[in-house]
């Protein structure tokens, strides 16, 4: 039996710094290959070519950051905190660029991709059932839990935006501010 | 190849917006512009640069799409009937294909988020954001006086709020049909009270 000479998980974190900062198109795979010290060859009997990459880069973001983002959440009492602590938990995050993965690789990719597209509908499908679910354990926020989740989203997607352009007190005001409006009209 | 020196700057820069609005900023490589300049990449190297092209490029599109949009809203007598319009506008530019590939301006902001200070894009931004932003508030206080806004002393934070809705609508039209996406703006003007 052949050992595995790498970590696919610490291969794929180097992916998503480098497909994050040069764009999927603009990460050559001999760019690929220098990131994480890994051959060509190794790399694709892993992954089977450079979308297979992407791919697991995709899910191993959402697994990792996503998920312990949305299952706090459901931690915290307060709907308002809850949803500032999710948000700006995209803001400032060790060693990694403000903002969303997923987004980003979406703006890249979203248009003519299905797998990215796909995936950045059932992101936002999860992050808002999770809204939903939070708004409908506060009776002033139940009977309009759906629309207001769906606001949230739109917040959601202009913070990944907006925290490009705005440092991270500016972010923070922002969505604060975005929160005010949609939750206490 | 031609050197095409019938064209002027402006025609140079058209083409070049185009294909940076397709391709992105990193993706595209001095050849692919010669070929869609139709001049060769050592003119581009000699006289003009990718940077400068594409800063120009963004300015174009401020100038093509956003400025005039901008002028029509305050040019309006309506209040916020104006963003309805606005919003809708953009969502029928987005899904129809008028636009290559989502806002120019948005994909920037997300593709170049740790280039911008190289690049000098925060003049840009500014220009972009701060126009429209100014612009909303006129709006906004238009809606005051025609009684339809009554929280006036919210009107600057209704403006940031309303100058969020296009980066999101950039992410959303990608997974949304029309119909979802002009809910998502009449959600948001009923917020506005």
């Amino acid at each position: 039996m052949r050992y595995k000479e790498f970590n696919s998980n610490k291969v794929l974190e180097d992916c998503i710094s480098l497909f994050w900062k040069k764009g999927f198109n603009g990460s050559a795979i001999n760019h690929i290959v220098s990131q994480t010290k890994v051959n060509r060859f190794s790399l694709y009997k892993e992954f089977d070519n450079k979308h297979g990459l992407l791919y697991a880069t995709l899910k191993l973001y959402k697994e990792r950051y996503c998920l312990e983002a949305v299952n706090q959440i459901a931690l915290t009492k307060d709907v308002n905190e809850a949803l500032k602590k999710f948000l700006f938990s995209y803001i400032n995050r060790d060693g990694k660029p403000s903002g969303c993965y997923i987004i980003y690789i979406a703006t890249e990719l979203g248009d003519h991709n299905e797998y990215v597209n796909d995936l950045l509908k059932s992101y936002l499908l999860e992050i808002e059932t999770t809204f939903v679910s939070l708004l409908n354990t506060d009776e002033r926020y139940r009977d309009t839990s759906k629309l207001i989740a769906s606001n949230l989203i739109l917040l959601f997607c202009n913070a990944m935006c907006f925290c490009h352009i705005q440092d991270e007190i500016e972010s923070q005001e922002f969505i604060s501010l975005n929160l005010d409006i949609i939750l206490n009209n | 190849m031609a050197q095409a020196n019938d064209q002027s700057y402006n025609d140079l820069v058209l083409k070049a917006r185009g294909l940076f609005w397709e391709k992105g900023y990193q993706e595209t490589n001095i050849s692919d512009l010669a070929d869609r300049l139709d001049i060769s990449s050592s003119l581009i190297y000699r006289k003009y640069s990718k940077d400068m092209l594409f800063i120009d490029s963004l300015n174009s599109y401020i100038a093509s799409f956003s400025d005039p949009a901008l002028e029509e809203l305050r040019n309006s007598k309506e209040g916020l009937e104006t963003f309805r319009g606005f919003f809708n506008g953009l969502i029928d530019a987005l899904l129809t294909k008028t636009f290559p590939r989502s806002c120019f301006m948005i994909n920037t902001v997300v593709e170049l988020h740790n280039k911008q200070d190289r690049l000098d894009l925060t003049e840009v931004y500014n220009s972009y954001f701060g126009n429209m932003r100014s612009t909303f508030v006129i709006i906004l206080k238009r809606a005051v006086e025609l009684d339809e806004v009554q929280k006036v002393d919210k009107i600057e934070k209704y403006a940031d709020f309303l100058s969020g809705i296009i980066p999101g609508l950039s992410v959303l039209y990608k997974i949304k049909n029309k119909e979802e996406l002009q809910q998502y703006i009449n959600q948001q003007l009923a917020l506005i009270v």
